[in-house]
């Protein structure tokens, strides 16, 4: 999605977020990342400062820290960016900053890692092979009595890498984790911004 | 993990202690990263070098490799060894051989000369075979056949590097031989297409009464040219539409509005580096070079 991102060119309109707005921002990832606390988040994102939003081509929004500068104008730090009605999901730079900000997350096995850093998406295998992890399935019942997957359809996963340290890109699942554990076939997560797309390289807007 | 990579900065909070991290300074990725990319040899490990070794050693660690020097502050005295080394040299392998044939002095700066020109390699050896010499052969390519001194002495000369554009289209196919063989990593992906002559041909076609086309039929035999680029300059100087089009027998030409037969064509050797020799002007049907 940001393969080809370039600040200049792509992002159009920027608004401030209304503070409502960065409310309902912040309930969705505490709904949908259930080890990150309210308090923590407060203090990634203060109700005093507000963010910035840019357009992204047609169906992206980034969310921008803004900084302000004495001798030059504000310039805005990328930190969250979200698709279409898609989870919203923070960006790599950000993830590096705070080791101790847990998004909900995946570990790709050391063979993923080459085709992860092209942009590739994650296959099945990548994610069950050793050296992979994922949620474990079946901790919660439905109403039925039924497994709930780990992870479902859509879910925003932050990926890891084995053996390293940094998280390496960000993605949505294409099937909950239910499935590629049997299936353990075909694209498990559909990769939005990884290591050295141009996302990662903007610093700032 | 552990927090030996990334040093622990002023925390603004105890709930989300923040943290500086580390970024390689060549390719702007966590240093973990850096092997997956094509430069960690030439770019990549001797910054970490330079500027993180403790880091550097620790990664080489978990990569389960030996930690050794760097490659270029390693002395190898034994140079041409009569064994066929298991891998091609290096470009610090390449500098400090040179060093040590000509000015054994001055192998000591090699790291730092790396630095200095880091991407631009073929600059520096260009200067340094201008000033002292032929550079030593790579032993690893010592028993190839097609392989001798006399393309070593101008082999800097055909070593990749975009902006310089071969002005003689008999130039490139001369060249376009040796060009194959240096490349590794990176470098080895792009592929020199310079085998056709360059020949560039400015016609003016009339439409009505007085309206004028531009064509430029050739341009793609100019190495290093993307045609699009090219197509978009000329519209930006002769501030009229300039497109790029395919003909019937599936070469490309940029057509440009209006009568800038003789504009055209000094811009191409102006701009584009092309030899005079190899620009011809079609008056009516008769190709003429340009001077």
């Amino acid at each position: 999605m940001f393969k080809r991102f370039d600040p200049s060119h792509d992002t159009s309109t920027s608004t401030q977020v209304k503070a409502s707005i960065q409310r309902s921002l912040k309930s969705q990832i505490l709904d949908r990342h259930k080890s990150i606390t309210e308090d923590t988040l407060e203090v990634l994102l203060p109700k005093k400062s507000p963010l910035v939003q840019y357009k992204v081509g047609s169906h992206m929004m980034l969310y921008c820290k803004r900084s302000e500068h004495e001798d030059k104008s504000p310039t805005d730090e990328p930190v969250l960016f979200q698709h279409r009605d898609g989870p919203i999901m923070p960006t790599l730079k950000l993830l590096h900053r705070y080791p101790t900000l847990k998004f909900t997350q995946v570990t790709v096995d050391k063979g993923a890692i080459p085709f992860l850093l092209g942009g590739a998406n994650v296959m099945c295998p990548g994610l069950t092979n050793p050296g992979g992890e994922m949620p474990a399935d079946g901790s919660e019942q439905d109403e039925h009595g039924f497994d709930k997957p780990g992870l479902k359809k859509g879910d925003g996963v932050v990926i890891y890498a084995e053996g390293k340290e940094f998280a390496i890109a960000v993605g949505t699942m294409t099937m909950s984790s239910l499935e590629v554990r049997g299936k353990n076939k075909g694209i498990a997560i559909e990769l939005m911004h990884y290591l050295g797309d141009g996302l990662y390289q903007t610093d700032e807007i | 993990m552990s927090e030996t990579v990334a040093i622990p900065e002023d925390n603004d909070s105890n709930l989300l202690p923040r943290r500086s991290v580390v970024y390689c300074g060549a390719c702007g990725m966590p240093p973990e990263y850096c092997p997956y990319g094509p430069d960690f040899e030439t770019h990549c490990d001797p910054w970490l070098a330079r500027h993180h070794p403790e880091l550097r050693a620790l990664l080489a660690e978990r990569r389960g490799t030996v930690v050794t020097a760097p490659a270029s502050v390693k002395p190898t005295t034994d140079v041409p060894t009569p064994a066929r080394p298991a891998h091609p040299w290096t470009t610090a392998d390449r500098l400090t051989a040179f060093y040590e044939q000509y000015v054994p002095d001055k192998v000591d700066s090699v790291p730092a000369l790396l630095e200095k020109y880091a991407g631009k390699e073929d600059k520096l050896f260009l200067a340094l075979t201008k000033k002292y010499g032929p550079e030593p052969s790579d032993p690893y390519y010592s028993d190839s056949a097609d392989y001798d001194d006399d393309e070593e002495s101008n082999d800097d000369d055909a070593d990749d590097d975009d902006n310089r554009v071969p002005a003689d289209g008999a130039d490139v196919t001369s060249d376009s031989n040796q060009k194959n063989k240096k490349r590794r990593g990176a470098a080895a992906k792009k592929v020199s297409e310079g085998t056709v002559a360059t020949r560039v041909v400015v016609q003016k076609i009339s439409q009505r009464k007085r309206r004028h086309l531009t064509v430029i039929q050739g341009m793609e035999t100019v190495p290093g040219i993307k045609l699009k680029d090219a197509s978009k300059m000329f519209s930006k100087r002769f501030a009229g539409s300039s497109s790029v089009k395919e003909t019937a027998v599936g070469t490309k030409e940029i057509i440009i509005q209006g009568d800038h037969q003789v504009d055209v064509a000094e811009m191409i050797v102006d701009k584009f580096g092309v030899a005079e020799s190899c620009v011809f002007l079609d008056m009516d049907g008769d190709v003429v070079p340009l001077r």
